[in-house]
């Protein structure tokens, strides 16, 4: 049977997915890219090309370049939307025998449905090239405010292209359906759509096998092509300011200012100030003029202000139509490109006082949910392997009140984990194994989920016994930690429910915390760990000298207590670099003492025989990991 | 009524030991299936980490050489402010020049090539991309290349921008 593939038709640009191995995945166009220009022309030779080729001759054919065809899907001519766009858009446009839109391309006239199937088409024969495979059903995505004619047109789309359209659905739904949010009955969703061209905003409705649209709105002419615009005018006025020339005269320079104005505008989602540096932008008689300007956050805000305050506007009307409070609102959605800009991020977040849901590319995830729906219909997405990741990493409390992380968040459960541990000192009788969740090096600054003691170890130098502990979570996030001492077989077990069930809330501020003390809490960790290391040196040499201080001369003796002495002064300071330092000498010293030990040994017997070579396999060591 | 009939065959046909072991049976697949799909996804994520940090070690590679330029560039900097005469700045021209090449032999060593476009033919929208139209006898041949393309073991990692001709029928 073949895949489903699930499709983005989207005005400026479409995608698609499909599920692999019950993972949806994008499937890349025949040039490499995620995402394909919703572009279609014709050429003076009556060559069609779609997508990017189309794009890169527009400047040249404008009249015979189609894009933003979906705004005409389905629409009777006399529409207002239709009359409004009819001004905007360079291709010849007229009304049809039946009332509905005509499009000139070359010297046929085409139904909007008709280009939108070119693009569905090119889609289905990259799809086919990149899989392998022939693709013979789709599902379509459409906004959530189209009519029944506007989504027929989409379907009969889909049919020229050569596709079984299965479904038609919501944008807003499949973007809930790639978050996993459709499972989650008697849930109100906001679903933020805020692409290059168009702006929406959908109110969802989870029910028990539903997804209902209880409030749609949005903007169909604003998009992030206005805030790259904003850019480039900004730009053009300070130049005509500084060096009196006006840049929007000039289409070479503009075509720059355009590529430029869209890098600054996503440099500004990551740093605060961004670099404009553009030589050689043009000239004049005094010679070359070039171009260098920093824009920071604060101003690019500024500039779009009221773009962000008209969309928050409508998201408050949208809630006001389904007769609904931001506290009613359960999840939030992000979608579309634009929604990359912090700002738009905490405006939401002050409006609805919790995160937005961003993790998925916002530029694919209609088209993964697209997906994800066409694997449900066909049985690749069943619900028993929709499995869970763990949220934050789990561990134990080792030497030192460090984390000692078994299980990393964000691995998909079920799954387990076996390390083998030791003793810290000799003739310990027992461990207590102390259970954490969280990311923070240091124990205490992580959640405890319980402890145990594993007591009965024979009596033995430190680091000898061997301590087996495991984590097995199952897929319903249970935790089953044990440790094992493998010379007695002795056992002792807890079992942990709900170690994945950390409240949302809770996820977050531990995670927003990690990364806050990120940098203390790894000098702290280091610390930590260079005394454990010098604790190891100093029980370590203490031994040599004792097992071996017959066979070593006094002076080295004496080099070697003094610098154990002087190791043992600064370990419990917190000076690290000192710490280091003390336990370098000490491990050169020691090590000269190794080397005078076996060359002694040689001269004493004879030319060097073979070794036994000593198991290293069964000597455990802190963090040896054994696979299971 | 349909539902009922169903529970009923199961039960006339197992005994509720054979039943109890049979569910038993069920929940171990079902775990066993579950637990190989994690390993997978695991995998997965662990090869995706893999591939980062082997990327992330070329792009170190690649700065590295990137840095010696970036040091001419700066040699010449601090040549042009310490040079004021005439003859001066046009030595410093000359080494500006002779930076690009060093630059140009490192993306060749890099099997980096130019797409090369002449003047007078066809714009292909697979190697170029039209950024300015001119008034001309035929359309769509390129007069100017604005900014150039270049490839990586034949694969086009960036098109050339060109100016092409268009007549002024094709306007209408």
């Amino acid at each position: 049977m073949s895949k489903i593939l699930g499709i983005d038709l989207g005005t400026t640009n479409s995608a698609m997915a499909i599920v692999i191995n019950s993972e949806p995945e994008i499937v890349e166009n025949k040039e490499g890219a995620r995402t394909t220009p919703s572009i279609v022309t014709i050429t003076k030779n009556n060559e069609r090309m779609v997508g990017v080729l189309a794009k890169r001759q527009q400047i040249t054919n404008p009249e015979n370049t189609i894009f933003s065809i979906k705004r005409l899907m389905g629409r009777k001519f006399s529409d207002p939307s239709v009359q409004k766009d009819i001004k905007l858009l360079p291709y010849e446009i007229r009304e049809s025998q039946d009332a509905g839109v005509e499009i000139k391309m070359g010297d046929k006239w085409y139904r909007p449905f008709e280009i939108s199937a070119m693009i569905l088409q090119k889609l289905k024969n990259d799809a086919e090239d990149r899989l392998g495979e022939i693709i013979e059903e789709a599902i379509i995505t459409c906004p959530a405010y189209f009519d029944d004619s506007q989504r027929k047109a989409t379907k009969v789309a889909g049919e020229i292209a050569g596709f079984k359209v299965r479904r038609v659905i919501n944008e807003p739904t499949a973007a809930a359906l790639a978050y996993g949010l459709a499972k989650k009955t008697e849930q109100q969703i906001v679903v933020y759509d805020f692409g290059g061209g168009t702006f929406d905003i959908s109110i969802l409705d989870i029910g028990e096998d539903t997804v209902e649209v209880k409030a749609t709105n949005g903007d169909t002419h604003l998009g992030g092509d206005d805030f790259d615009q904003e850019i480039i005018d900004w730009i053009v006025n300070q130049f005509k300011k500084d060096q009196g020339i006006d840049l929007s005269k000039d289409k070479l320079a503009l075509q720059r200012l355009k590529e430029a104005g869209e890098k600054a505008k996503i440099e500004l989602s990551t740093t605060l100030e961004s670099d404009i540096n553009l030589p050689f932008i043009t000239s004049d008689a005094s010679g070359p003029k070039h171009l260098n300007y920093k824009l920071s956050r604060a101003q690019f805000e500024d500039m779009v202000k009221d773009y962000i305050d008209t969309s928050i506007e409508l998201v408050r009307k949208t809630l006001k139509d389904a007769k609904l409070e931001t506290k009613d609102i359960e999840e939030i959605v992000l979608v579309g490109g634009q929604t990359r800009m912090p700002r738009i991020q905490e405006e939401i977040k002050k409006m609805f006082g919790k995160e937005a849901r961003k993790d998925i590319n916002p530029d694919e995830v209609v088209a993964v949910g697209a997906a994800i729906q066409g694997g449900i219909l066909q049985g690749d997405m069943k619900d028993v392997l929709l499995l869970d990741v763990i949220p934050l990493s789990l561990g134990i409390e080792t030497l030192g009140g460090v984390n000692t992380i078994l299980i990393s968040k964000n691995t998909t459960i079920p799954t387990s984990k076996t390390q083998v541990f030791s003793t810290a000192a000799d003739n310990q009788p027992s461990v207590e194994i102390k259970i954490l969740q969280g990311e923070r090096p240091m124990s205490n600054d992580n959640k405890s989920l319980g402890r145990f003691i594993l007591d009965g170890i024979p009596p033995s130098p430190r680091g000898v016994p061997q301590i087996e502990v495991s984590f097995e979570i199952d897929a319903n996030g249970i935790l089953q930690v044990s440790a094992t001492d493998k010379a007695t077989s002795k056992k002792q077990s807890i079992r942990i429910e709900g170690s994945c069930g950390a409240s949302d809330e809770e996820v977050e501020k531990m995670k927003k915390e990690a990364e806050a003390h990120a940098e203390e809490d790894r000098k702290k960790k280091d610390l930590i760990e260079s005394k454990n290391q010098a604790d190891a040196l100093i029980y370590s040499c203490e031994r040599t000298l004792k097992d071996s201080k017959d066979k070593i001369l006094s002076d080295a003796v004496k080099e070697i207590e003094n610098k154990i002495s002087e190791l043992k002064k600064v370990k419990d300071s917190d000076k690290m670099e000192e710490i280091k330092q003390k336990s370098d000498e000490l491990s050169s010293a020691i090590q000269k003492i190794g080397a005078d030990l076996y060359k002694n040994q040689q001269e004493q017997t004879g030319p060097s025989q073979p070794e036994e070579e000593k198991k290293e396999e069964d000597k455990p060591e802190e963090g040896e990991t054994t696979e299971k | 009524m349909e539902e009922k009939t169903k529970k009923r065959s199961a039960k006339d046909h197992f005994s509720d030991k054979e039943l109890k072991q049979i569910r038993e049976e069920r929940d171990k697949y079902l775990a066993g299936w579950q637990r190989s799909q994690a390993d997978f996804l695991n995998y997965k994520k662990g090869e995706g980490e893999k591939f980062q940090r082997i990327f992330d070690y070329k792009k170190e590679e690649w700065i590295l050489e990137l840095l010696d330029i970036l040091d001419l560039f700066d040699q010449a900097e601090k040549q042009n402010k310490q040079d004021k005469k005439e003859q001066g700045k046009a030595y410093v021209l000359e080494g500006f020049l002779q930076i690009k090449k060093y630059f140009e032999d490192f993306l060749k060593r890099h099997g980096v090539q130019e797409i090369i476009i002449e003047s007078g033919k066809e714009f292909n929208p697979h190697f170029e991309e039209v950024v300015e139209t001119v008034d001309g006898k035929e359309d769509g041949i390129i007069i100017e290349v604005v900014r150039k393309g270049y490839q990586i073991n034949e694969k086009v990692i960036r098109v050339a921008q060109v100016k092409v001709t268009k007549t002024k029928n094709s306007e209408q």
